[in-house]
C-alpha cells in the first residue's frame, strides 16, 4: 500500500467540483478518514453537503495544517506561527462563507476548523447588539415588549 | 437545501430571486440554512460573559439555549480549563461587598506581569455588616464570611445568600428558627448528583462542650423552592475553619471527642450527607490547628500551616509545613516541612503578614497580602517566590479582603 503522502484521494463536491488530495490531507477531516478506513474510498469521495467553493477553502486550511503542523506539543513557535495563519486565513471570509464553513467542518468533522471559525463568529458578534444578533441569525424576537423590558433589566449590566 | 446553497456561491442574482421567496434573508444577507442548535451553541460558549448576557435577550429560544445545562455545563468546564480566575471578594464597612476577578496566571514563574482586577458584582450584605460590628473578632479571617465554590457560585453566610458573580444574580435562601447562639455554614458540591447544598451546623456554647445538641440542617439548591432538612450528625462536633470542597467531600477543622481541644478534619459526604472524622494528632496536630489553612492538593485534602510558634505566615518566616490526608478511612496523614530560601524574605519583605490561598497544581502554593494588593506564588519544588502585584485593588486598601483560586465563570441562573 502506497504511503500516506503518495496515497491520493478525490474529494467532489455537491457541485461537481473534484479536488486531488494526498491521504495525510483527506484525513484531516474525521468523516473521510473513516471511509478511508473502511476502504470505501476507491473512487472520488462525494460530498453531498459541501459546495466547491467552501471544500476548496477547507482543503488549503487542512493542507496548511498538515504541511506546517507543530513538531510537538512543545513548539510553541510553530504553534504561534501556524496561530497567526489562521487569523490571517479567516480575514478573507464575510460571515455567510463562515458559518458555511462551520457547517461544512462540523459535517466532515474537523475540530480545529469548527474551533476557529466558532470563534470567528464570537468574536465578530461580541459587542453587537441583540439587534444586530437577530439580524445576523435571523432570529425573530418573540419577547412581548414587556417581556424584553424585564429580561433588559435583569441582564441591564451588560449594556453599561 | 442543495441547490439553494450551490446558487448563492456561484450566481448572485439567483441569490437576489431567492430573497424575495425565502424568510431567511433580512438586510441583504442571506444564510442558506438556519444552524443547529449544537452548533449555536459551540459559537456561545465562546463568548465572555457580557455578551451571554446581552444574548440573553436576543429571543425566548436564545434565552433558553442559554439555560440549557447543556450549555452551562460546556461553557464552566471551557472557562475552568482554559481560563481560570481569581476571584477577590471585598467586604466594606457598610456591608457592601464587592466582587472582582483576574486571571489566574499558568506559569506564575515565567509571568510576573501585575494583573488586573477587573469589577463583576456588588451585592449589599447588612447582616454581615450587622455581625462584623457586634463580633469584630470573629472577622480577623475574613474569608470566614464566604464559602465559595470552584464553580463560579459563591455563598455568604451571614445573610444566607447564594450569589453568583458572573451573571450577577443573587438569591436569598429560607431563614429557618433555631434556640442555638451561633451557626456555621458550607456550601458543597456533589458531582454525581449535580447537586450544590448548603450546610448549616447551629452550635450551642454557654462555655461548655455539648457537641450533641449542636442541630445539623441541610438544604439543596435548585430543585424548586429550597428548604432546610435536618440531618442525623454520628459525629458530635464544633465546626472550627472554612471549608473545602473536594470531588463530593466538604472538609473542615472541628473539635469532637467530648472537648474543644481535641481537634481533626470532619469529612461531610456531600451526595449521602454523612459525616466521619479524621483525628489530628501526635505528629498531626499541626493539620487541625488553628493557624492552619485547608487546601485542595491535587485532589487531596492538604492542610498548610506557618511554622512552629507562629500564627500567621510572614516574610520572616524560615519555613512552613504541609500535612497531606492521604486516606481519610484509614486516618493516615503525610507530613512535610518547607525550608523556605532566603529569597522568601527579600521578594516578601520581612514584616509582611500573609495568608495562605490556596495551592495551583502539586507546586505551586499560593499566598497574599492582607489587603490583596499582592500575591506571592511559592513553588515547593523549585523554590522559587514570584510576586504578582495585582492592580485595581488599591482603592480597597484597609477593607476586609478574601481571595479565592480557581474561580470559575459559570452562567448557570439560580
Amino acid at each position: 500500500m502506497a504511503s500516506s503522502s503518495t496515497n491520493k484521494f478525490v474529494l467532489k463536491s455537491n457541485d461537481d467540483v473534484s479536488f486531488e488530495v494526498t491521504e495525510a490531507v483527506a484525513r484531516e477531516f474525521q468523516v473521510i478518514a473513516h471511509i478511508i478506513d473502511d476502504d470505501c474510498a476507491k473512487k472520488a469521495i462525494p460530498l453531498s453537503n459541501v459546495t466547491g467553493e467552501i471544500l476548496s477553502k477547507m482543503i488549503e486550511y487542512g493542507k496548511k495544517h498538515i504541511e506546517e503542523a507543530p513538531v510537538d506539543e512543545e513548539d510553541e513557535e510553530g504553534k504561534k506561527k501556524l496561530q497567526i495563519w489562521d487569523e490571517e486565513f479567516m480575514k478573507q471570509f464575510n460571515m455567510e462563507i463562515v458559518f458555511q464553513l462551520i457547517l461544512a467542518s462540523n459535517y466532515l468533522n474537523n475540530k480545529g476548523l469548527l474551533d476557529l471559525t466558532c470563534c470567528t463568529v464570537a468574536d465578530h458578534i461580541k459587542d453587537m447588539t441583540p439587534d444586530e444578533v437577530r439580524t445576523l441569525f435571523n432570529v425573530k424576537n418573540d419577547y412581548t415588549t414587556e417581556e424584553e423590558e424585564e429580561i433588559r433589566k435583569e441582564n441591564s449590566w451588560a449594556f453599561e | 437545501m442543495k441547490s439553494r446553497r450551490r446558487n448563492i456561491s456561484s450566481n448572485n442574482q439567483t441569490t437576489v430571486r431567492h430573497r424575495t421567496r425565502s424568510s431567511t434573508i433580512i438586510d441583504g444577507r442571506y444564510y442558506s440554512e438556519p444552524l443547529p442548535i449544537e452548533l449555536i451553541i459551540e459559537i456561545l460558549t465562546r463568548l465572555p460573559l457580557k455578551s451571554i448576557a446581552k444574548c440573553r435577550c436576543v429571543s425566548k429560544r436564545w434565552s433558553s439555549i442559554l439555560r440549557l445545562p447543556y450549555f452551562t455545563d460546556l461553557f464552566l468546564t471551557r472557562s475552568y480549563t482554559t481560563q481560570p480566575q481569581i476571584l477577590f471578594a471585598a467586604c466594606k464597612n457598610d456591608g457592601e461587598v464587592i466582587f472582582f476577578t483576574s486571571q489566574q496566571p499558568k506559569n506564575p514563574d515565567e509571568k510576573s506581569l501585575p494583573l488586573t482586577a477587573n469589577h463583576r458584582m456588588r451585592i449589599q450584605c447588612n447582616a454581615t455588616a450587622n455581625l462584623r460590628m457586634r463580633m469584630p473578632w470573629m472577622y480577623g479571617y475574613v474569608s470566614a464570611m464566604f464559602s465559595v465554590m470552584s464553580t463560579g457560585f459563591v455563598y455568604i453566610r451571614d445573610d444566607s445568600v447564594i450569589c453568583n458573580p458572573s451573571t450577577r444574580q443573587s438569591f436569598a435562601l429560607p431563614k429557618f428558627r433555631t434556640k442555638m447562639h451561633d451557626s456555621r455554614s458550607y456550601f458543597a458540591y456533589d458531582p454525581t448528583e449535580k447537586q450544590f447544598k448548603v450546610l448549616s451546623v447551629t452550635l450551642t456554647y454557654r462555655g461548655e462542650y455539648n457537641a450533641n445538641r449542636n442541630e445539623h440542617r441541610v438544604l439543596i439548591l435548585g430543585s424548586g423552592k429550597p428548604s432546610w432538612r435536618v440531618i442525623e450528625c454520628s459525629v458530635p462536633h464544633y465546626p472550627r475553619s472554612n471549608g473545602v470542597c473536594i470531588d463530593g467531600v466538604l472538609y473542615y477543622i472541628a473539635s469532637a471527642k467530648g472537648s474543644f481541644d481535641y481537634r481533626g478534619v470532619i469529612c461531610f459526604d456531600v451526595k449521602s450527607e454523612k459525616y466521619s472524622f479524621v483525628d489530628a494528632i501526635d505528629t498531626f496536630v499541626g493539620a487541625a490547628h488553628g493557624s492552619a489553612t485547608l487546601v485542595n492538593y491535587m485532589g487531596k485534602l492538604a492542610s498548610v500551616k506557618p511554622e512552629k510558634g507562629s500564627n500567621t505566615f510572614r516574610g520572616s518566616d524560615r519555613s512552613f509545613e504541609m500535612y497531606v490526608l492521604e486516606d481519610s478511612e484509614k486516618q493516615e496523614w503525610s507530613t512535610r516541612v518547607y525550608e523556605l530560601p532566603s529569597l522568601w524574605k527579600n521578594v516578601v519583605g520581612e514584616n509582611t503578614s500573609l495568608q495562605c490561598v490556596g495551592m495551583i497544581g502539586a507546586n505551586e502554593i499560593v499566598f497574599s497580602t492582607r489587603f490583596a494588593n499582592c500575591i506571592f506564588y511559592y513553588n515547593i519544588e523549585r523554590k522559587t517566590v514570584t510576586r504578582v502585584q495585582i492592580e485595581g485593588m488599591e482603592a480597597f486598601y484597609g477593607e476586609k479582603i478574601s481571595i479565592f483560586l480557581h474561580h470559575a465563570e459559570d452562567v448557570k441562573l439560580l
